[in-house]
């Protein structure tokens, strides 16, 4: 067992130095050139870099104060799928300039009926002639209100099976027929999260990546293929003040003098470094090369909730004053990086925390049925073309309208 | 970086399994019906000696193995695990107490007949009958003799030796090397809940003894340390054994006409032990990693000293999950969990047992609150990220 980062003088290292030396102020595209963006990625966009030089390009440009470019959806989930899947045309268009952080991405995943259940949506791409036809809505979608370049699974084939009739596609954010709304949310803060239309959106053949089918697959590869990183410990989703930071600003405030609030606040130290431990063991099993063990699941179902009960001792640490807009708990604590960072961001994000990227309640399945060995839930959707499932719930939306209908009337009667 | 078992632990582990899989019978306890008139296996114990278990600790100038925390971990897990009735957690208990505040001498004389099993150690230390205090020290030594009653000593009627606090004619707290076999020396086995233990109450009259030179103060924040880490590595142990046992027994149950583990209801609780699970081991194991030399004295341990820090999370929070998954475990098991036929109850008693034996987790709390509210460096801002 060992908690040690490679050495100082490691060779691996004193390169990318040197290269951050003569590169003192990179532009994205210098950056996404050397490989540095992307270093886990093949040539020519990275460097097949294994596990451990992942993590000294992140120790050394952190030291040198250089920055990846920000487009997180690209750099982070999408782009990949392009290399896996794409074509050698939709490679050399999209890839350099996404990594580059010139074309912010966005994801096109969710809808308003399907949520946890993904492969339910209903967005349908149309073939007609050399283009497909795109009509439906996509929420939570996080940076399409910036993004020249979405992601999109559609439904293409609804006499398919549910998840065989799925497609990826390119999409243009900018294309006629494409409308951006911003979601409003709880926190008061600009909008993180929007709901886009698609109308008539006509998108050319030559945007489907992989084969029409592919949806499904292509998505799923995409979630595997994350980028190692070194654990970081924010509350919320690994950004954010942390645990230690909460017992920091409690102590130097005077809270602490309080033994229910001692107890309150070991606790969550304890599960803030529960949290980092199991963030370097999965780190260690990949580094080591090992199949990555029951941590990663485990970690993301405890993290989630742990980030919520942290902000909650902060909002609760103001009393009254933390109901005042922006107020912030630990005044003296600098917290650079934006609003995202604060802590009056976190308290009043942090119930979405434990939907976003997967409910809680969805981890726990994926505990129970992946790495327990419990019976899986069974969903009779599975089995059966689309469309039959899509006629049995538009029949049933009909009834029960009709039912509501009749209720309202009957209400309506006996007043 | 590496946060893994090394081959050789991988190999100590397989070999604990294999010999605690094949020799630990609980259903002898279980099939006793509820009065067992001994749940101790000498055989088992002597074949733990004969594995090195003894020895594991005691550094190689002594006759032992002079292996590490992070060694003996991958043994105390299976011990929780299997629950195994033997006298070993008293005997490490009383090396770790020799080691600490023992003469020279008394360790060149004692250790090597430990290694070989022919002695066998206890630590008695606690006179309170609630709420372990080692400061509350009545027993005296008048110079040659000890007298005083010491409360829940564990594995104290197999032992041939204590090492036992008492207080000097200057009122000062020291250890003392008590040999078992004298006339003032009375021993009662407790009628504990937790059966696969063996704790007694220890009546020192007049009873010979020998002082040890390191003074408690100094001895026992390592002494303790290390039994809450075995302590907290059983509770990591016991609570994946326990949930092992309850996934199996879920999904061979069958209810409405479908197996319980199929119900969302009863995913969700496994998942949630499962999460409690996975970060016990995560802190025993890091715990191991940061006492490794600290306790015993090695020195090998010199990049950090967060070895009590880590003591006291693993502890608290160990001992807390195992409560929460044993009693968790009963009501997935239904009310067949709660017969004495199931072994659950033995898991839910041992949980009980260790969570209060040295101390609460509420205490260790309180004691991660002010460790690190004394270390800047432990609460600082998140910039750097490697672990201390």
């Amino acid at each position: 067992m060992d908690f040690e980062l490679p050495i100082e003088s490691d060779p691996r290292r004193l390169q990318v130095r040197t290269w951050c030396v003569a590169n003192p102020k990179p532009t994205g595209m210098e950056l996404a050139r050397a490989g540095y963006v992307v270093p886990h990625w093949p040539a020519p966009w990275g460097l097949s870099a294994e596990p451990e030089l992942q993590l000294i390009i992140d120790d050394e440009l952190k030291r040198a104060g250089i920055f990846r470019p920000n487009n997180p959806v690209a750099i982070n989930n999408c782009a990949i799928s392009l290399v896996l899947h794409g074509t050698k045309e939709q490679q050399d268009r999209y890839l350099w300039p996404a990594l580059s952080g010139e074309e912010i991405w966005c994801q096109l995943f969710s809808e308003p009926s399907s949520g946890s259940d993904l492969a339910s949506l209903r967005t349908r791409a149309v073939r007609d002639g050399e283009f497909y036809v795109i009509n439906g809505s996509k929420i939570w979608t996080s940076l399409a209100h910036k993004a020249s370049v979405g992601m999109m699974v559609a439904r293409t084939d609804p006499d398919a099976r549910k998840h065989r009739g799925l497609s990826t596609f390119i999409i243009d954010m900018h294309a006629p027929g494409v409308e951006v709304r911003p979601i409003d949310d709880m926190t008061g803060h600009p909008n993180e999260y929007n709901q886009c239309f698609f109308t008539d959106v006509r998108v050319p053949l030559t945007n489907l990546v992989g084969e029409e089918g592919d949806g499904w697959k292509i998505s799923n590869t995409q979630l595997q293929t994350e980028r190692i990183a070194l654990a970081k410990p924010g509350a919320i989703w690994g950004n954010g003040p942390s645990a230690r930071e909460l017992v920091a600003g409690l102590h130097a405030a005077g809270a602490l003098d309080d033994p229910a609030l001692r107890q309150q606040a070991a606790e969550l130290y304890i599960e803030g470094e529960i949290l980092r431990l199991l963030k370097y063991r999965n780190l260690s099993d990949r580094l080591q090369g090992r199949p990555i063990g029951p941590e990663s699941a485990v970690q993301k179902a405890l993290s989630a909730p742990h980030g919520q009960r942290v902000m909650a001792m902060a909002l609760e640490h103001m009393g009254e004053s933390g109901l005042v807009q922006n107020a912030e708990p630990f005044a003296e604590q600098e917290r650079p990086g934006g609003f995202m960072e604060s802590w009056n961001w976190g308290i009043w994000f942090s119930p979405a925390i434990t939907l976003g990227i997967g409910t809680t309640e969805l981890m726990k399945n994926v505990i129970a049925e992946r790495l327990l060995g419990m019976p899986r839930d069974d969903d009779p959707d599975v089995r059966r073309p689309w469309r039959e499932t899509l006629k049995q719930s538009d029949a049933a939306q009909t009834e029960s309208a009709a039912t509501n209908l009749a209720h309202d009337k009957s209400i309506g009667d006996g007043l | 970086m590496n946060f893994a078992f090394n081959a050789d632990q991988d190999l100590l582990r397989d070999s604990a399994v294999r010999l605690l899989r094949d020799r630990v019978q609980l259903g002898k306890i279980t099939d006793q019906g509820n009065r067992p008139d001994t749940t101790y296996d000498p055989a088992l114990w002597r074949e733990m000696v004969s594995m090195g278990w003894s020895s594991l600790l005691v550094p190689e100038q002594y006759g032992g193995l002079g292996l590490s925390l992070v060694d003996w971990v991958v043994i105390t897990e299976e011990i929780g695990r299997t629950l195994a009735p033997c006298p070993y957690l008293g005997n490490y208990a009383g090396t770790l107490a020799l080691l600490a505040a023992g003469s020279e001498e008394q360790k060149q004389t004692l250790l090597p007949a430990v290694v070989s099993g022919t002695a066998q150690l206890a630590l008695a230390w606690n006179e309170q009958e609630k709420g372990a205090d080692h400061h509350m020290v009545a027993v005296r030594f008048d110079g040659a003799t000890l007298s005083g009653k010491k409360r829940y000593v564990l594995d104290a009627d197999t032992a041939t030796h204590f090492v036992v606090s008492a207080r000097n004619k200057n009122s000062e707290i020291t250890f003392y090397l008590v040999p078992r076999n004298q006339a003032g020396v009375h021993i009662d086995v407790l009628p504990w809940m937790d059966v696969t233990r063996r704790v007694c109450n220890v009546h020192f009259d007049s009873a010979l003894a020998e002082t040890m030179p390191t003074p408690f103060a100094t001895a026992w924040p390592s002494i303790k340390d290390g039994v809450l880490f075995a302590l907290a590595s059983e509770n990591a142990g016991g609570a994946d054994e326990i949930l092992r046992k309850t996934v199996s027994y879920a999904n061979e149950r069958k209810q409405f006409g479908r197996p319980i583990a199929s119900f969302q209801a009863i995913k969700h609780k496994c998942a949630d032990m499962m999460m409690k699970v996975e970060s016990a081991k995560a802190l025993t194991y890091y715990a191991a990693w940061a006492l490794a030399g600290n306790v015993l004295g090695e020195g090998s341990n010199t990049k950090t000293n967060d070895g009590p820090l880590a003591v006291a999370m693993a502890s608290s929070y160990a001992a807390d999950a195992y409560k929460v998954c044993t009693a968790e475990a009963i009501q997935v098991h239904g009310a067949i969990g709660f017969t004495w036929h199931m072994p659950i109850h033995l898991y839910y008693k041992r949980a009980r047992a260790n969570a209060v034996m040295f101390g609460t987790s509420a205490q260790q709390r309180e004691r991660v609150i002010q460790l690190v509210t004394k270390a800047p460096h432990r609460v600082a801002a998140e910039h750097s990220g490697r672990l201390k």
